[in-house]
């Protein structure tokens, strides 16, 4: 029996280990990319989404412990993602908005609606990651 | 009064006395004279002699005086004899006399009139205000009807023949002159440019081509060194005898065709102004587009510089994110070339122009505009459409202005329902059409002058934007309009020739006029 437990105590020890899966949605593919390697860069597990609506029907959306998503998207935007993800049954993963029009009332929405961070494009990577770090930790 | 009509005062003496001399030797001659004729007609002379003094008094006076002698020669020779053919003979010529006296007296009322009126033209030509003057342009009718070739040589032969017999001040004046006396006489190829030249060659030709009249542009220098615009009206008159009197009016238009420069100049500013005003709407699409690629490049090197830090250093992620830098650095100035483009403020430029690639390029600029207000874009471009030729930036701003009116147009519309559809077309046998059909809230009755300058519906409108693209339009030879849809919303169309085979380079017939 040793060997089974060993085995999941190992596999256990795995999962436990495996780095936090943070979704990045923005329908600018050269903005998602550079997301995509800046978050891998600092040994993330991500998975780029080029819609909200991609996200949503994505069967890793139990996975997620971060969403990165971009603000001004056509059809379904980062704000209403953020809606969608609260009213939600299960717990909905944190998220952080990017956005190059920050109007405060988006800001004051996003803030009110639980966001973790509102950032402004060009964002700084420092203070985004750190701002994905903060999200992690609680 | 002045020395010449003095002269006729007294030539009109000279025949008053002749004419008086002439009556009595006739009355002496009646009475005396055995002739049973009606020797009294002969006073029908008298009458013409004192007609010939052009004055009333003297001829009505000659009359009654010749009457009254022919009568009087009657009354000497033949008072107290019953009537008969002498008395016969007298009334024949009373009526001679009268018929005299009233042709005489119509034909001095005539040289009257004739008189009044060249003094009226006279006065006309004197005093207008517009130059005027008559050329003896016999010398060059001689060389032409010779048949020399009208070429720069003939013509400059012709012009130093020619010279100018008569002017008004005004001519005088615009030529350099103070007094109409220094022009006459003169040839004006002393005051000439090569632009004169050119158009006396085309002046020539109209005229040997059996023209009466002839209007040329030209340009002349006047004494004072003063270079000037003029416009030209040569007339030949019925009687010119071999183009001896030729008679040109001349208008100053230097000031007219300087208005013009500057009119040409104000409206390519104007263009330029709008540009910029479509630019500043643009602004946040703008912003974006080059927002996202900065984002991308700012994060990509970031990222690099993270996994070369990293204890086992990836250099598969590092090239990765450099050749991502270089592709998204390169979409941003690909961005910042189009809005330069729009934003040079430049004459207009002719070249070929594909306008399906000007409306993909266009709608590119808008997209992201369009999709944030949830506007839905259908395009509907006919294919093998031929080129246009034009400025493609000018053609661009109409297109961008169509489309942010369209889009401003429909912000009251529910997002749903909120289409642009774009369609270019080929339309009659040489045009192409592009037409913008929105669903927005449409034009209003009594917006017939949408195109005119300064009219708007938008409260922070200038009222340029469709007033600019007429004006681009026309200088395209194109047109545009605008009307209202069965179901709602407005379409505004341009069209535009198609580019003739025959043009070289694609450069005909463009520029602005001046």
């Amino acid at each position: 029996m040793t060997f089974w437990s060993d085995m999941l105590e190992n596999t256990l020890a795995t999962v436990r280990l495996l780095p936090p899966l943070v979704a990045v949605v923005d329908d600018d593919a050269g903005v998602r990319g550079s997301l995509d390697s800046l978050l891998r860069s600092e040994g993330m597990r991500t998975q780029p989404f080029a819609s909200a609506r991609e996200l949503m029907q994505s069967p890793l959306l139990e996975e997620i412990s971060c969403v990165v998503t971009d603000l001004n998207m056509p059809e379904t935007d980062g704000l209403a993602l953020q809606v969608w993800l609260s009213e939600r049954k299960s717990i909905s993963p944190p998220i952080i908005l990017i956005t190059a029009y920050p109007t405060c009332q988006a800001r004051q929405r996003a803030l009110e609606g639980g966001a973790a961070a509102f950032l402004t494009k060009p964002v700084d990577p420092d203070t985004l990651l750190e701002a994905i770090a903060r999200t992690l930790q609680i | 009064m002045s020395d010449e009509d003095n002269g006729e005062y007294r030539k009109g003496h000279f025949f008053i006395l002749l004419a008086i001399g002439l009556a009595l030797g006739i009355c002496t001659l009646d009475i005396l004279s055995p002739l049973q004729g009606a020797v009294a007609v002969l006073y029908t002379s008298v009458i013409v002699l004192v007609g010939l003094t052009h004055r009333q008094a003297p001829i009505v006076m000659a009359a009654a005086g010749c009457a009254s002698l022919a009568i009087a020669g009657y009354c000497a020779s033949h008072w107290g004899a019953p009537l008969g053919s002498p008395a016969m003979r007298l009334g024949v010529s009373l009526v001679a006399l009268m018929i005299t006296t009233v042709l005489v007296l119509r034909q001095l009322r005539e040289v009257e009139e004739r008189e009044r009126a060249d003094a009226r033209y006279r006065t006309i030509f004197a005093a207008g205000g517009f130059p005027i003057w008559e050329s003896d342009w016999s010398g060059a009718h001689g060389l032409l009807h010779k048949g020399h070739p009208i070429d720069a040589c003939t013509v400059e032969l012709a012009f130093a023949a020619a010279f100018v017999k008569n002017a008004n001040l005004a001519a005088a004046c615009l030529f350099g002159f103070e007094r109409r006396e220094d022009l006459v006489g003169r040839s004006l190829l002393e005051l000439a440019t090569p632009a004169t030249s050119e158009a006396l060659v085309r002046i020539y030709e109209a005229l040997m081509h059996g023209a009466s009249s002839v209007e040329e542009e030209t340009r002349f220098v006047s004494r004072t060194g003063r270079e000037f615009d003029i416009l030209l009206q040569v007339t030949i008159p019925p009687d010119h005898d071999g183009w001896k009197r030729i008679l040109i009016m001349g208008a100053d238009i230097t000031e007219r065709k300087r208005a013009q420069e500057r009119l040409a100049a104000a409206q390519i500013e104007l263009a330029h102004i709008s540009r910029v005003t479509i630019l500043g709407e643009l602004a946040a699409s703008i912003a974006h587009e080059v927002n996202q690629p900065l984002t991308a490049t700012i994060t990509y090197a970031r990222s690099a510089a993270r996994w070369l830090a990293r204890e086992a250093p990836d250099a598969h992620e590092v090239s990765e994110c450099l050749s991502a830098i270089t592709a998204n650095a390169e979409r941003a100035a690909q961005v910042i070339a189009r809005i330069r483009d729009l934003a040079r403020n430049s004459d207009v430029r002719h070249a070929q122009i594909s306008l399906s690639t000007l409306i993909a390029e266009t709608l590119e600029l808008v997209q992201r505009e369009m999709t944030t207000k949830g506007v839905t874009l259908t395009l509907n471009i006919e294919s093998d459409l031929p080129p246009v030729t034009g400025d493609k930036v000018q053609l661009q701003q109409v297109l961008l202005n169509l489309l942010i009116n369209a889009r401003q147009a429909m912000l009251d519309t529910p997002e749903e329902r909120r289409h642009l559809t774009v369609r270019a077309f080929r339309k009659a046998e040489k045009h192409i059409a592009v037409e913008v059909h929105d669903t927005g809230h449409g034009l209003a009755a009594g917006q017939d002058n949408l195109f005119t300058p300064f009219f708007t519906t938008k409260r922070d409108g200038m009222g340029m934007g469709f007033a600019i693209c007429r004006t681009i339009m026309g200088q395209h030879e194109g047109s545009i309009e605008a009307r209202s849809n069965a179901k709602g919303g407005a379409t505004f169309v341009f069209v535009l020739p198609m580019k003739t085979d025959h043009v070289h380079g694609g450069s005909e017939g463009l520029v602005p006029q001046h």
